[in-house]
């Protein structure tokens, strides 16, 4: 018999009326059948993001194990070297690209409102956009495969080999289309994550008590932030090399291939700690649960995986050793890459510590960290080998570093997710995975990984070069590829088991489990439903669980804050971001076609770009725009109930506006990312200036100051009509504000067609020369803002126009108007580098 | 008392290795610079330009990260503006990661003593 509630008392009294939970579960109820592609709730596209992600695992892996089959010996022509090209190209970009990193984020989509006691993420129907995104696009990827069209040119695609001349057709972009628009789901996650982690906590749990796993996300989400624009950036300019032929990458006309590559590993080697650093987010969060004791050093390893963040951006030029870069330079990176394994090794101590000082559970979890403790740690060793320059000179291109990146990558990340797997199972229906399978599949997995990679050091070390699509006989090679490949087939097969338990247990044969199975410390394992927790919970440690093991009885009870939904309809505590203290109930949105419709017609927009139907596209391209604007016309709902009571005597009210309210963040944190995108191609023109100053222009061949004063002036007129129209709107004139509005985007655009025509009435011309090229992607970049603006304007003309806009009522207008300053002063910077820095430097 | 402005205390508690980034990125853009300009053989006051000009840059961002972590330890920086409650950990986080990013600059900087700028 479950024993009585302590007589403590509770921010909401007990017991709850019964009409409460009622509401509770009809609000947040979910949609059933087809019209489940409207879902938004973080559970059902947590599980289907997370679904999506393991099929192109899977289908990646199949590519995989095709090019194993190809290499097994020597001479041979299995597939083809073309096919051979797609193979690899595509295993690893739909690896990195459509497994690792949207499956960390889909875990977090799926465990973060558990973590954090929250009824959802902020954004829900952004999470669903971004998951039909990735849904749609990555189906999109892989379906080129199929058709013979996939690209060819390696993960990283290289120009000039990527480029026109080397790569004419549709297939590199397949790559660049395909991927770009994929990554902005990334960024839409992100956003999500950022907002959610820092204003969706629980009551108490101050950022001294925020779990380990929300940390990395953190960090995982700033570092996509900071990370992603670049690649996105680079993916813009060689596709406007490809269609247009503007020499971003062609050294002839001032161009510089190196120009890819500092953009993409900028990108791609914090990528790589974006894909481990949740991974060691949920490491630490079982480690401790399996030991059954705290987390060792918990600060410390806090304190690493910001620092691995930080130092992760100091490292991309480690792929570039063997460029030509200055000794000296190569330096300063070699010592960054050692020094970022001291953060790997704190987290690596903490773990093995806090086994030692607990009771470990020898779980099918269990094996699964053990093994990647094994795999990782050998795996950053390397990593240190090749932060060596010399070292790295001679292994540069070798089946070494495909060892060492696998190494790094599915021990640092595929290893931890299917621990992830068996240990948040039961969180999904209520059953444990079978521990007898899941053990033949970490021993066929531990075993096939190490036979696998193991030997391609050697491989590596004896001259074999990655990407070559066989190889003669005779050169020492032959018995490790064959090794290799026999080992990657016993590494299907342990995935191919664990599919097997998901099957059977999807099919009724699951174990049913306790609750709370492994004995865990945090929120995750609170019961919950499509609702989260039936009450909020007031935290006061890092494991409430363990220091109050009654706080799941009490939650369930309904005894702590929001019991119900007061407003009837979905809504959630926003806390402030440093002392969880509740600010506001924000209500959120339910069910909607917006979203998958937007991922649909968005995929099938960047599909018809892809095969050069240009204007065609723009059918899918108005129809996305006009369903997200469809779902978000409902959000903005302003103060339409009185404060409501949460418990604990807290009144809160529904709606706030301007840096408090959470939409204000979301936009802050979008031009985070908008501003390192502006800053990459502030580098791309200061780059090609270092390397070819040949071909920028003197002072006398550039537009005349005038310009650069006409354009100043322009966008800071824009800004002052901005900030006339907010006045109006904070004095409810609202046809002041509507003038204000158009006459400031007429500004806008004014301002756009005079920095085009300054440098079009010298007779530059694009295509003559990098500089060129550098300077009208400047002036592109800010007319997409004003034409991103334009609708942005609309929109809120369209919403004061239906009397949804207010000064009481002007979250819409707040974001319109953020974008609008910083679109002004991007303005302002690019017009002054354009114009003064020919000028200072000697042109 | 509730902490205030949030973007003022992540930026303190981040400060330290802010000033890393800061340190590296122009270290890194400065000898590029030299070496595409072949300035590598110039001298400032009779000594060679690169290895003076990134040890001023490392000093200047040691004693800047020094300053991070004197104010943590002493209470003051982002601690001082916190509640209660996270008082303790932003004080630690701040002084730890100045702590960390001083080691860090330091072992970014020495290069420029050992190295050949350009070679």
């Amino acid at each position: 018999m479950t024993p009585p509630l302590d007589d403590r008392p509770l921010p909401s009294p007990l017991p709850r009326p019964p009409e409460e939970l009622e509401t509770l579960k009809r609000v947040w109820t979910a949609p059933k059948g087809f019209a489940l592609v409207t879902a938004v709730n973080n559970n059902i596209i947590g599980v289907m993001y997370i679904g999506t992600g393991l099929l192109f695992f899977v289908l990646a892996g199949l590519l995989a194990l095709a090019i194993r089959a190809q290499l097994a010996l020597p001479e041979n022509d299995l597939i083809g070297h073309d096919r051979f090209n797609q193979f690899f190209t595509s295993h690893g970009t739909g690896m990195m690209f459509l497994f690792a990193v949207p499956m960390v984020e889909a875990i977090g989509v799926y465990l973060l409102p558990a973590m954090l006691a929250a009824r959802d993420l902020p954004f829900p129907r952004l999470s669903a956009f971004a998951y039909w995104a990735y849904f749609f696009g990555g189906l999109m990827f892989f379906g080129s495969v199929l058709f013979n069209v996939a690209p060819d040119g390696g993960w990283f695609m290289y120009p000039p080999l990527t480029s026109y001349t080397h790569s004419p057709g549709i297939r590199a972009d397949f790559w660049l289309l395909g991927i770009g628009f994929i990554e902005i789901s990334a960024i839409a996650g992100a956003i999500e994550i950022v907002v959610g982690i820092l204003r969706t906590r629980p009551p108490g749990m101050t950022l001294d008590k925020l779990p380990i796993y929300c940390w990395t996300m953190l960090v995982m989400a700033g570092m996509i932030i900071f990370a992603f624009p670049a690649i996105i950036v680079s993916t813009v300019l060689l596709e406007v090399e490809r269609a247009f032929h503007w020499p971003f990458f062609i050294a002839d006309k001032g161009g510089d291939p190196l120009l890819w590559q500092h953009l993409f590993w900028f990108f791609g080697h914090p990528e790589v700690y974006i894909i481990f650093l949740p991974a060691a987010g949920l490491v630490s969060m079982m480690v401790p649960t399996l030991a059954q004791h705290r987390l060792v050093g918990h600060d410390w390893v806090v304190l690493a995986v910001v620092g691995t963040g930080f130092f992760s951006f100091g490292l991309w030029v480690h792929h570039m050793f063997a460029t030509g870069i200055p000794e000296l330079s190569l330096s300063f990176f070699s010592a960054a890459s050692m020094a970022v394994s001291v953060p790997s090794g704190i987290q690596v101590f903490a773990w093995i510590a806090t086994f030692g000082k607990g009771r470990v559970q020898w779980t099918v979890a269990t094996w699964f960290l053990l093994g990647f403790l094994f795999i990782f740690v050998l795996g950053g060793l390397t990593g240190v080998m090749v932060a060596v320059v010399p070292f790295d000179w001679q292994v540069h291109d070798s089946y070494f570093i495909v060892a060492h990146l696998h190494y790094v990558l599915i021990g640092g990340m595929v290893f931890p997710m299917f621990a992830a797997l068996y240990y948040w199972w039961p969180t999904l229906n209520d059953t444990l995975l079978s521990e007898r399978l899941g053990r033949w599949a970490f021993w066929l997995m531990f075993v096939g990984f190490n036979v696998t990679f193991f030997p391609m050091h050697f491989s590596g070390l004896l001259g074999m070069p990655r990407r070559v699509y066989t190889y003669p006989a005779g050169l020492g090679w032959d018995w490790l590829n064959l090794v290799s490949t026999v080992g990657a087939f016993v590494l299907a097969l342990g995935v191919l088991v664990v599919l097997a338990d998901m099957a059977r247990n999807a099919l009724g044969h699951g174990t049913p489990a306790p609750q709370n199975p492994w004995r865990a410390g945090t929120l995750d394992w609170v019961p919950n439903g499509n609702y989260a927790t039936r009450s909020i919970p007031q935290i006061s440690s890092l494991y409430p669980l363990w220091d109050n093991p009654q706080l799941p009885r009490e939650i369930e009870a309904g005894g702590h804050f929001l019991p119900g939904a007061p407003t009837n309809r979905r809504e959630t505590i926003v806390t402030s971001p440093i002392d969880a203290k509740p600010q506001y109930l924000m209500p959120m949105p339910g069910p909607h076609w917006g979203p998958f419709l937007a991922g649909l017609l968005t995929a099938a927009h960047f599909l018809l770009l892809t095969v050069q139907l240009y204007w065609l596209a723009l059918v899918p391209g108005v129809l996305a725009i006009a369903s997200v604007i469809w779902w978000v016309w409902s959000l903005d709902k302003g103060a339409d109930h009185p404060s409501q009571d949460i418990g604990g005597g807290i009144r809160v009210p529904v709606y706030v506006q301007g840096p408090q309210n959470h939409a204000w963040w979301a936009v802050v944190v979008l031009l985070l990312v908008d501003g390192t995108a502006f800053a990459c191609l502030l580098f791309t023109y200061l780059f090609l200036w270092t390397v070819s100053p040949d071909v920028w222009p003197a002072a006398a061949d550039l537009p005349s100051l005038w310009w650069l004063a006409a354009g100043l002036a322009l966008w800071t007129l824009g800004a002052a009509a901005m900030l006339w129209a907010s006045r109006s709107l904070t004095r409810n004139r609202h046809w002041g504000m509507r003038i204000a509005l158009v006459l400031g985007w007429l500004l806008l655009l004014a301002g756009v067609v005079t920095d085009a025509v300054a440098q079009i009435q010298t007779g530059l011309k694009a295509v003559e020369s990098g500089y060129a090229a550098s300077v009208y992607v400047l002036v592109a970049w800010q007319g997409f803002h004003v034409a991103v603006l334009l609708i942005m304007t609309g929109y809120v003309l369209a919403r004061s126009f239906c009397g949804l806009l207010a000064a009481q009522r002007r979250v819409t207008f707040d974001n319109t108007m953020l974008m609008w300053l910083y679109t002004c002063a991007q303005g302002v910077v690019a017009l002054l580098l354009v114009h003064l820095f020919p000028r200072l430097t000697g042109g | 008392m509730a902490t205030r402005s949030f973007p003022g205390t992540l930026t303190g508690m981040m400060a330290a290795y802010l000033i890393w980034a800061v340190h590296f990125g122009a270290i890194y853009g400065f000898n590029g610079l030299v070496c595409a300009r072949g300035w590598d053989g110039a001298e400032l006051l009779g000594l060679p330009m690169v290895p003076v000009v990134v040890s001023a840059a490392t000093v200047a961002a040691l004693v800047l990260t020094g300053m991070v972590l004197w104010l943590a330890v002493r209470g003051g920086g982002p601690a001082a503006r916190a509640s209660e409650d996270p008082r303790r950990f932003v004080r630690w986080f701040t002084a730890a990661s100045a702590g960390a990013a001083l080691i860090a600059i330091l072992w970014n900087g020495l290069p420029a003593l050992q190295v050949t700028p350009c070679g």
